[in-house]
């Protein structure tokens, strides 16, 4: 409001956030497992962001990686399974001026949640939604996820996955609205982190599958990517992520893409023989319902009040002919 | 004069098809019987005795009534020229806030979508109706427009003697004109007093707007603070007496519920933080400034205002206690709102803010809400200003208060001490001078620029003068008001400029001349056609001048002496010509202007010394504006010569070196041709065998790379060398991880918590390989899921197995 925010007031005020500021309780994941890659990448967000710890909410359902508002020093609500977009859209659409980020597992959301998933994809809320996919069912125990690979053996599959895996990616880029797509490994912490700061930087809904290894459960999962780093294909184009050095140097393979190409960035989804990583779709163009929807005057809680009464008043009954309350 | 628009607007009258206006006949030269008596020689040292001393002789006679300066002589009879007024001033903010009746009349008409006759019908009949109401609107300055517009119609259809086929024609085309001239409008016509009008249009408009971009921000506040008050008033002890819960659930129940017990059992509940006193009683004051201060952005509230900002001062001192008043409330207000926002996100720190606060004043208020205090609005006339007052006002124009200033100037009266105009007139330059507050000078007769200075200077975060020479209005000048002012600014009286020092620091961004016609010149001058005293058509080009536009004031009068026909004298001189004499040869010459009586005849009008004073007064005034405004500017004239010098005397130079080279360069070819041709010459002769056109044998040409192989070759190597070394698998005996690969995965901060650590961006690093054993190292290597862990050697030779672990390490170091 005209440069008065508080915050620009008094040079007082500020105050500079560390990592450890944006750090919760101590990670309860097993070792070795990519949440906690996801993590501290997040954590090293916020801290380059400077995002006030305050204005900052992370939002799960259920599942291992549903514990990650635990282990951030901000705000964030552990919800019920598959359920952790329409409560972070909720708590978008009341307070536009938090930063939401939102977590969710492969069974959280592309199995119980799918429905809140498309639509979500639809309203193109600005959020920045992560999914940790590792391809299982971790928490509940080895039972196979709609991203499991067919033939797979897990609790719910003795003899093996019947069906072939689903990709998320193409789900995406097949709803109306898209306006961020990317995909990205846990282990490659340069083009993790960049990835999740251009999705933070986007306008509306940045979806972003993260491959995650989950050692316990499908310890060999990742083994053919981690042995042949050929096979993980770096998009390239100009304004997607460009890779540090040290890492160009490991991870040698590019696609060049137009990632303002929507075809395109379906076909890359579509590959079989490569993995794409890096931002397949980005249009900062596409309306957000967040904007749409926005309330030109805040919410007054006596104003409703009062509507609400007048509303009740016309079905209320009452006794000894006495009028409605205030009257 | 705006002479443009209305000589346009003669064009576009002579050719509707209107009855022609009754154009003044021209005006017509009186032939002198040429008799030089004794009476004209008196009668010369008469004139130079007035022309020196201001004295005139022969007070008994009268100058003929009614005599106009002969270059507006042709706009006599203004009933049938259009031109800018009247005036549509819209009351409705989407709509263009001022348009002159004309050019709304010419938008209807091109808008109607017809073409050929129908639209000339059109056309017709909406000139008609426009002329109809000027006339309707001479008997009141201003009025309704629908209103009055409406009568005007029914009152050109009942007098209409038309069939009746051509009067319905006539009322459909009426029709169209009513619908096409603004609702809720007012038409204005030239007045006095119409800057303060114009500019309570604009600013009130301009108000309005910058309210409506704030209301929502400002509610916010409101309605946030209200929320932290209200929660916490549910979270007091109070709010759980039965009282309070039976006015919150109400009694519709009747007695079902027994809120006595209830109130007992909440009692026994854990209580809830309430806000500490003094951040309550913090909100609640900054609460009740906010919503005092509602009504001034437009908003509703049951507070009253400290102040009301729709008052206008009508002098200075008025003007000084409005602002100081304002000052405060607007301190307090801000203060309030920038508490409120703290509040609102509980960064209110009293050992911070307190002291901050307690030393909040004016000074301490950003550009944005300097912006956001409704200004005061100070309207002057020339007559209301004397010295203290206007000490008074170039202190508060020189502050950064909020003021805006509307001068509205009727008389060119004489300073008592310079001879100069009067100083009200004199302000906008002497407050430009300033260069802190927004100045616009400028006449009544062009409401376009008037508006965009309005809306300009309404903005402008700042002080504000508004200097408009409106017109004498009844008693000054001969003139109608419109050309009073018009000519104002023809005669460079007052000329047109607008001072912004929002638009930059430089000059030349700051300083606009604006509107004043040919700007490159002294005085403007137009042609002037006439019967000469043979009675034929003649014309003549005529200077329009400063002496012209005090001719037409009745207060300047005694100034001027009009001169019979018949003097005859070669002491007599246009007073353009004088001007151009050298001050001695001025000399026993008076100087006259030419101007029309009411009976159309010329009559050459003698100036004396106190016109002459204040003319060249004006023309030096408008001088240093045209250098201020960039026309004609005698420093860059300087300096362009300076540079033209330069610049021709460097390409003459630069001519002379070439013209050296070329010849040197001739000379030396020529040389070695020679020199050619004997060796060719000497060489046949020499070797006896002739081949023409062969070429001389010379030496093969020693080849350069040849010569610096050996450097060549070196820094190839150089550079492969230096890769080889750069892409070397790094061999040391110290172990170390390529911490900017390590994904944060715990492993090896899980396993050997003594040996591995985090860095600043949680990634692994070797914090201490010492407190561990080498087998440890190498385990860890192994699990780590990106292999980035290089154990290196082992330091202690007398570890169990180490063979085995050496083995081991091998793959990852």
């Amino acid at each position: 409001m005209f440069g008065l925010k508080s915050e620009s007031i008094l040079k007082l005020d500020e105050e500079y956030h560390e990592l450890g500021d944006y750090a919760g309780k101590e990670s309860r994941w097993c070792p070795g497992c990519g949440d906690n890659a996801i993590l501290a990448a997040t954590q090293k967000l916020c801290r380059d962001k400077q995002l006030a710890p305050e204005k900052t909410v992370f939002v799960s359902g259920i599942g291992c990686a549903a514990r990650f508002p635990h282990y951030m020093g901000t705000y964030g609500f552990h919800g019920l399974h598959g359920r952790a977009l329409p409560v972070a859209q909720g708590v978008k659409i009341r307070r536009p001026d938090l930063n939401v980020f939102v977590n969710m597992g492969d069974g959280d959301c592309c199995s119980i949640g799918t429905a809140h998933w498309i639509h979500a994809i639809r309203m193109n809320m600005k959020m920045v939604a992560m999914l940790h996919d590792n391809n299982i069912y971790g928490l509940t125990k080895n039972q196979a996820s709609p991203t499991t690979p067919i033939g797979r053996n897990t609790a719910t599959t003795p003899h093996g996955s019947l069906l072939k895996a689903m990709n998320p990616l193409t789900v995406t880029l097949g709803v109306t609205n898209v306006s961020f797509v990317a995909q990205v490994v846990e282990w490659i912490p340069d083009l993790l982190y960049k990835v999740i700061e251009q999705a933070f930087n986007h306008k509306g809904f940045a979806f972003v599958r993260i491959l995650q290894r989950c050692p316990h459960f499908m310890p060999t999962l990742w083994d053919q990517l981690l042995a042949n780093p050929d096979n993980l294909a770096v998009l390239d184009s100009e304004n997607g992520v460009q890779l540090s050095d040290a890492t160009a140097k490991v991870y040698k393979t590019r696609i060049a893409h137009d990632n303002s190409d929507l075809h395109a960035a379906r076909q890359i989804a579509s590959l079989e023989d490569k993995v794409p990583l890096g931002i397949l779709y980005r249009d900062e163009s596409v309306p957000t319902y967040d904007e749409l929807k926005r309330p030109r005057r805040l919410h007054a809680p006596e104003l409703a009040e009062a509507v609400l009464n007048k509303s009740f008043d016309r079905f209320g009954i009452f006794p000894n002919n006495a009028g409605p309350i205030g009257d | 004069m705006a002479k443009d628009s209305v000589q346009k607007a003669e064009v576009a009258a002579k050719e509707s098809p209107l009855p022609a206006a009754p154009v003044p006949g021209l005006p017509r030269e009186i032939l002198a019987t040429g008799d030089k008596s004794e009476k004209s020689t008196e009668i010369l040292r008469n004139l130079l005795n007035f022309h020196l001393h201001g004295q005139r002789s022969d007070a008994s006679t009268t100058d003929p009534a009614d005599l106009w300066p002969a270059l507006l002589h042709p706009f006599r009879d203004m009933r049938n020229i259009r031109y800018e007024f009247p005036l549509l001033v819209a009351s409705d903010p989407r709509q263009k806030p001022v348009q002159s009746l004309s050019s709304r009349i010419d938008e209807i008409v091109e808008e109607s979508g017809l073409e050929g006759d129908p639209k000339e019908r059109l056309r017709r009949h909406a000139y008609q109706f426009e002329a109809a109401l000027k006339g309707a609107l001479a008997e009141n300055s201003s009025a309704n427009l629908t209103q009055l517009a409406r009568q005007v119609g029914d009152k050109m259809l009942a007098s209409a003697t038309l069939e009746e086929s051509r009067k319905s024609v006539l009322s459909l085309d009426i029709d169209t004109v009513l619908a096409g001239l603004p609702q809720a409008a007012e038409i204005t016509d030239t007045s006095p007093d119409i800057a303060p009008k114009l500019y309570r249009s604009v600013a009130t408009r301009h108000w309005a707007m910058q309210c409506l971009q704030w209301q929502a921000d400002l509610e916010q506040l409101v309605h946030g603070l209200g929320d932290i008050l209200r929660s916490d008033a549910e979270n007091r002890p109070e709010a759980r007496s039965a009282d309070h819960l039976r006015n919150v659930l109400g009694t519709g129940k009747g007695e079902d519920l027994d809120f006595e017990r209830m109130s007992a059992m909440l009692a026994k509940t854990r209580q809830a933080d309430i806000l500490p006193e003094p951040r309550s009683r913090r909100i609640i004051e900054a609460l009740a400034l906010l919503k005092a201060m509602l009504p001034v952005y437009g908003m509703d509230s049951e507070l009253a205002p400290p102040f009301d900002p729709a008052l206008y001062a009508g002098d200075v001192g008025e003007a000084v206690v409005q602002w100081n008043l304002r000052q405060i409330a607007m301190v307090e207000f801000f203060r309030a709102l920038r508490i409120a926002e703290l509040e609102l996100e509980n960064h209110y720190d009293p050992a911070k803010h307190d002291r901050f606060f307690e030393e909040f004043d004016y000074t301490h208020l950003s550009a944005g809400e300097r912006a956001l205090c409704p200004p005061v609005v100070l309207e002057l006339s020339q007559q209301g200003l004397d010295a203290s007052a206007a000490g008074a006002l170039l202190e508060l124009l020189d502050s950064d208060a909020p003021i805006k200033v509307i001068l509205t100037l009727n008389a060119m009266d004489e300073d008592e001490f310079s001879g100069s105009p009067a100083w009200p007139a004199r302000l906008a330059g002497a407050v430009m001078s300033l260069g802190s507050a927004f100045v616009f000078q400028g006449t009544g007769s062009n409401p376009e620029a008037l508006q965009e200075a309005f809306s300009a200077g309404a903005a402008y975060p700042g002080p504000a003068l508004f200097s408009v020479y409106a017109g004498t209005g009844a008693g000054g000048s001969e003139l109608p008001p419109y050309l009073d002012a018009a000519s104002a600014l023809e005669a460079r009286t007052l000329p047109c400029y607008r001072f912004d020092p929002s638009l930059g620091a430089e000059q030349a961004t700051r300083m606009v001349l604006m509107n004043n016609p040919r700007p490159e010149q002294t005085w403007v001058s137009d042609i002037f056609s006439y019967f000469n005293a043979a009675g034929e058509e003649s014309a003549m080009e005529l200077t329009f001048t400063h002496a012209d536009f005090l001719l037409a004031d009745r207060r300047w009068r005694k100034e001027f002496w009009v001169l019979d026909h018949d003097l005859q004298e070669e002491a007599l001189l246009p007073l353009v010509e004088f001007l151009a004499l050298d001050v001695s040869q001025r000399v026993n010459r008076v100087p006259y202007v030419l101007a029309v009586d009411a009976g159309h005849e010329i009559r050459r009008v003698a100036i004396n010394y106190r016109v002459l004073k204040q003319l060249l007064s004006v023309a030096n005034r408008w001088r240093a504006l045209q250098e201020a405004g960039g026309v004609d500017n005698s420093h860059a004239r300087i300096l362009l010569a300076t540079e033209r010098t330069r610049l021709e005397s460097e390409l003459q130079a630069k001519t002379v070196e070439l013209q050296q080279q070329t010849e040197s360069q001739l000379d030396q070819n020529l040389g070695e041709l020679t020199r050619e041709i004997v060796t060719r010459i000497a060489d046949q002769l020499i070797s006896g065998a002739s081949v023409p056109g062969m070429p001389v044998a010379s030496a093969p040409p020693v080849r350069r790379s040849q010569v610096s192989a050996p450097a060549a070759l070196e820094e190839v190597a150089a550079p492969v060398e230096e890769a080889d070394e750069d892409d070397a698998p790094i061999s040391l005996d110290e172990p170390y991880i390529d911490s900017v690969l390590c994904t944060t995965c715990d492993d090896c901060t899980k396993m050997a918590p003594h040996i591995f650590a985090y860095d600043e961006n949680k990634q692994a690093y070797i914090k201490d390989a010492t407190s561990g054993t080498f087998q440890e190292l190498v385990l860890a290597a192994e699990k780590c899921p990106v292999k980035i862990i290089h154990p290196g050697k082992p330091k202690n030779p007398a570890e169990k197995n180490l063979d085995e672990w050496i083995a081991r390490a091998q793959p990852f170091n």
